[in-house]
Parts: C-alpha cells; structure tokens; sequence
C-alpha cells in the first residue's frame, strides 16, 4: 500500500479498530515512512486532546421525569383525545368506522325505499284482485267477456279456452 | 453506565423490559441515558435539544422494544435510534431555517453549559478551550462524518460496532473516520497557530 491507501488503517490502528492481517503492515509502513510516521504521532495526539478535553455531561433528571410522565397508567384519564389523531392506526381506524357508518346509513335508506316501494306495489296489486277503489273497473270488465268479476277475487265462467279440468 | 452489567446480563434486563417489566426498562435507562445523552449533545450541539431528543429516544425505544429481535443488539440498536433522532431534528431545523446543516455560521454548540455543576473546577480552564476546540471541529464536519468520529473517538467505539449504528461498510466508516480526522487536525492546527 503507498502512504494514500495506508493512512486510513492508520487511524484505525490508532483507534484499536485495524484488522489483524493489516497491522504488521502498518507497523512495517511506519517504521520506514517518515512522513507517515509524522502522521502517526499527530493523529495520536489528536485523540489525547479530544480525549482530555472532551467533558462527560449528567443527564437531567427531567429526561426520566418526562418519559415517565408520558408512560404514566391509562387509569390516570388524563388523555387529551386530540393526542390519538398523531397515531396513523387511529386515524386508519376512525376513517374505517366512520366509511362502515355511512354505509349503513345507506342501506337503512335503501330499505327505507324497498318498504315504501313494497306498498305501492301492494297497492297496484289491490288494484288487480280488489275490485274497490280499482278506477279502470267499469272498463277492464266490459273488456273481459269471460269472466265474471266477484268482489272477493277472479272467477272464471264459461270460459271456451279453458283446459284445466284436463289438467293431469 | 452499560460497562457494570455483563452482556448476558443486559440480555437479560433486556427481555425483561420486553415483557413489560418497567423496573427493568428503567435500568436500561440508567444503564445508557449518560453514554445516550452525551451522544445527542455531541452531535447536536445543544444541551435543550439533547434533553428533548434523549427523552424522545427512549421513549421510542419503550414503544417499540417488543419488535428488537435481538437482545444482544440492544446498544446497537439504541444508538440507531439515538442518531435516528438527531438527523430528523437537523432536518426540520434545516427546513425551518432554510440554512445548510453544514453552514459554519450555525452556533449552536455550546459545550460549556451555563451553571454546569459536573465539570471539575480544576481543569474547568483546559476544558473550557478544548472544548471550544472540539467544538469548532464537529461544528466543521457534514452529520455523516461528525456521527462517526464521536463514536470512535470520543465514545471509543470499535468500527465494527460503529457499522451496526450507522448502516454502513467497514471500508466506508473506516475512510469517513479518516477524512473527519484530517477536518479535526485542522482545526486544532489553526488553534495551536492562534496560541
């Protein structure tokens, strides 16, 4: 390796982080480069100084205060419920009820529908079997010369094409 | 700090806290919550946003420590979650303030926290200089190189261990740490030129 490649395994034999195949390497390097070896010491000297210099700061006690208030039990009720809507699952889960909602709302106004729709139909139907309140009556029967209408329901007679008597 | 348990110990702990134990899940706090606090600071430069971030990972960590598959990993993956944290809080920082993370005109560090009680007033002059040296030089380093010169040089962590924190290549950390050297000798050459 030429002093470019070699230097980088350098600071990671400074940093106790050089593989072992490489390290008689470096050593072999250092000892016949001396502007590498300049290198070396400089780069030593960097991690005494950022060593040395560098403080250790104690955590806050607030930290632990403030995770352990956001992990405070559910039985405390003290939720503001807008804090749900940062979740996605909840948003997910409130679009879910309220799309299932809407549906069944539409459905509940379909059968609405369907009941109102049923009467008419029942209704038309009355009109067909219930000779009372059958407007087209008169009509319908002088039309008809086969039967003879009772108030109660059809009644065939006399009827020339009438085969059901031979009827298996 | 986690160096007082031994590693089958702190998987231990670890799956503990799994399993909803809080005793447990607080002794992983006290275990990391100084190495993870001085991280964020070191990254971030600001002791407030340290504390806000610090807070902000363990409580992501409490969250989702259910899905770590590994115990071992549990320092790995914390300090992900850590470095996670800091590179989120420097992009909305960017996006609030429209300037480079890597402007030399952002003075956020501030290593010697006002009324700090922890320094050792006899070298509180040395480290006050230092410190401002450190400083200037993490200040002079992309996130990409600060991240990882902090891990080996001031955590002392091995590049091995640092290529589970930060997703890359051996090749790739050990050349990253090399080129935020080069940044640091620098600055601390200019300083030695000033004294």
């Amino acid at each position: 390796m030429n002093c470019q490649e070699i230097r980088p395994q350098i600071t990671a034999y400074i940093d106790n982080s050089l593989e072992s195949q490489l390290v008689s390497e470096v050593r072999r390097h250092l000892d016949s480069c001396a502007a590498c070896a300049e290198f070396h010491r400089e780069q030593l000297q960097l991690a005494d100084w950022f060593s040395s210099g560098s403080i250790e700061l104690e955590p806050p006690a607030q930290i632990w205060a403030g995770i352990e208030g956001r992990l405070a039990p559910a039985s405390a009720f003290h939720w503001n419920f807008l804090e749900f809507f940062q979740f996605p699952s909840f948003r997910y889960a409130l679009a879910g009820v309220a799309a299932l909602l809407f549906l069944s709302a539409a459905l509940l106004l379909n059968s609405g529908e369907a009941v109102s729709f049923n009467s008419a139909l029942a209704q038309i139907e009355s009109y067909n079997l219930n000779v009372e309140g059958n407007p087209f009556w008169p009509e319908v029967r002088s039309q008809n010369p086969f039967f003879e209408f009772d108030r109660q329901g059809l009644e065939r007679v006399d009827n020339p094409f009438d085969r059901s008597d031979q009827l298996p | 700090m986690s160096s007082d348990v031994s590693p089958e110990e702190l998987k231990e702990i670890v799956r503990r806290a799994q399993n909803g134990s809080p005793e447990d899940f607080q002794r992983l706090y006290n275990l990391f919550s100084k190495p993870i606090y001085n991280f964020i600071w070191r990254l971030i430069g600001s002791t407030e946003d340290a504390e806000d971030l610090a807070q902000d990972t363990f409580l992501k960590v409490h969250n989702e420590l259910k899905s770590l598959r590994e115990p071992g990993q549990f320092k790995f993956w914390l300090y992900r979650i850590a470095r996670n944290e800091v590179y989120q809080k420097l992009r909305r920082s960017q996006r609030a303030t429209e300037v480079s993370i890597d402007d030399e005109e952002i003075t956020y560090f501030n290593f010697i926290p006002d009324g700090s009680e922890s320094l050792n007033p006899e070298k509180e002059v040395l480290s006050r200089e230092l410190n401002e040296v450190i400083g200037r030089a993490l200040k002079a380093m992309s996130p990409k190189y600060r991240d990882v010169f902090v891990l080996a040089v001031l955590e002392k962590m091995s590049y091995e261990d640092i290529t589970k924190i930060v997703g890359r290549s051996l090749l790739s950390v050990k050349t990253d740490i090399y080129r935020a050297r080069l940044i640091a000798k620098d600055i601390l050459n200019d300083y030695l030129r000033t004294k």
